[in-house]
Parts: structure tokens; sequence; C-alpha cells
């Protein structure tokens, strides 16, 4: 019962804390994505398209990357500290 | 306005200072004297002691807590708490008090042959609210020059720290990059509404034929 008291909360803040970083991280991807764009097309670079289409097109080609790698580290993360906790109390 | 917005910020800080001065792990060297059982009726310092297993409402919360009991260098007694804070806060995970207990009971030593121990404990001892810091480990040291440095602590702090200042400067750079913009554009669209009609007491010359 006491483990839950702290799982559920726990997992409650970090679902928080993934949704947050992950609209965080996006801005800064499209915010690149559309720096590139310009970067490109005054450079002349041809068959560019449009700049909105870029740049949906580079987010939505990433997003599965970017989405595993940000579960593992905010999941991953307080788990593996946990355990580290628990042994080098109890064991260390 | 000014005094209340830095009364809040004073009380924040010290809240927010109490506790992490209260949770956070710290190291004594003492020599331990004794250990002991005591039978604890929990009543207004519940705060102070372990989370309670479930009790039911009304009922007494009575518990057998373990004790270490040990001398400062300088002479001064200090008492420990020994009890496990499982998946509790705080979050140190201690299930093996009963091994704390044995380890303490192997290194009691007297005044003419001292065994120095560094004591890793979290909390307060204050004789008022009978609260005890409770001891996590004890590691038998060569002597009171020996005291280890409080590195999980000071990386804790350091931790925090970062993400405070990370987060300032989000909120910071959000604040100035898109509510502020949002604020000036209502502000100009007003202001070129008041330029365009009258206002309210312009509407009510107006009105009057003026």
């Amino acid at each position: 019962m006491a483990f839950l008291k702290l799982a559920v909360p726990l997992f409650g803040v970090l679902v928080l804390v993934y949704v947050s970083l992950w609209f965080y991280i996006r801005a800064g991807r499209r915010a690149r994505l559309e720096r590139r764009w310009d970067e490109k097309v005054s450079a002349g670079t041809p068959g560019m398209g449009r700049r909105e289409d870029f740049v949906d097109r580079g987010l939505r080609r990433h997003d599965p990357a970017v989405r595993r790698r940000l579960a593992i580290f905010v999941f991953g993360v307080p788990v593996v500290l946990i355990g580290v906790i628990i042994y080098l109390v109890n064991f260390g | 306005m000014r005094y209340v917005k830095w009364t809040l910020w004073l009380l924040i800080i010290l809240v927010v200072g109490s506790v992490l001065h209260y949770t956070l792990p710290r190291h004594d060297v003492v020599r331990i004297v004794g250990t002991e059982n005591r039978r604890i009726d929990l009543a207004e310092n519940r705060f102070f002691w372990a989370t309670a297993p479930a009790v039911t409402a009304g009922q007494q919360d009575v518990r057998d807590i373990r004790f270490i009991l040990a001398i400062q260098p300088n002479g001064r007694e200090m008492v420990y708490r020994n009890e496990d804070t499982g998946w509790n806060w705080p979050p140190y995970f201690k299930f093996n008090s009963s091994n704390v207990q044995a380890r303490a009971a192997d290194l009691v030593s007297t005044g003419a042959e001292p065994q120095w121990v560094a004591v890793t404990r979290y909390g307060w001892r204050n004789e008022f609210l009978s609260s005890f810091p409770n001891a996590i480990s004890l590691t038998p040291i060569a002597g009171p020059e020996e005291k280890p440095f409080p590195w999980i602590a000071v990386s804790i702090l350091a931790v925090l720290a970062a993400i405070l200042l990370w987060l300032f400067f989000a909120i910071r750079r959000f604040w100035f990059g898109r509510v502020e913009p949002a604020l000036d554009r209502v502000e100009a669209r007003a202001d070129e509404a008041r330029l365009q009609g009258r206002g309210a007491i312009g509407r009510f010359f107006k009105r009057l034929g003026f």
C-alpha cells in the first residue's frame, strides 16, 4: 500500500514532466527547422517548397525517436535513481 | 505592497530551507553508548516520526521505536531514532533498521576506549518537540577529525539550484517572448480605439451637445 502511495503520485508527476518537456523540446525543434529553411532559401537552394511543409515534415520524421528518448529519460532516471538509493542505503 | 512581497518571499525561503535542512543527509561523529527499544505514544509530534502504517481512525498510534544513544566528541549527548522510512517521505527507502540496530549494538564503546562512528542521519534533535534525527547508516572511523564531507546533500542542492535557474530563465524567456508582446498588442489596440472614438467622458459631453 505504501508503495502505491509513492508510485501513483510519482507516475502522475512524471507524466506532467514528460508532457511539459515534450512541448518545450518541440518548440525548440520547430524554431531550429524554421531557421534552417530560412538559411537554405536565402542561400538559393532550389525545391524547398513551403516553409510550413518543410517544418511539419521535419518534426514528424523525428517525433517517434524524440518521444522514445524522452520517455526513457523521464521515466527511467527516477526508477534507476530509486534503485541505486535502495541499494546504497540498505546494502551499501 | 513591497513589504507583503518581501515577507512572502522570506516565508517561502524559510519553509523551503527548513524542509531541506530537515530532509538532507548529514554526518555526525559520535561514540555509541547504548541501544534501546522504547514504546512511544505518538501524539502531536507525529510529524517528526516515520509515516504511520495505517492507523484506524480514533485509535492511538503507539509504536515500539528503536533508539541509538550516543555521546558527541564535545561530551554532549545525542539520541537517534532508528526507523524505516520505507516508501514514504523522506525518500531514503530505508528498510534495514533492524540491521542498523545490530550494527549500533556492535559499535558500543566506553569513554576510556572510544570507537568513533560517523552517523549519516536526517532530522532534528529538539528536546521540546521530542524529535530525534533518524540514523540512516553507521560507519566506524578513526577519530572525530575524520568527519565525512556531506557530498550527497551538496550534490542535491546543486541539482536543485540548476533546475531552479533553468526554470527561472525559461519562464523569463516565455514572458518576454510571448506574454509581453501579446499584452503590448492589446494595449496598442486599446490606444487606437481611444483615439478613433471619444472616451466615456467624451461621449457624455457629446450627448450634452458640446
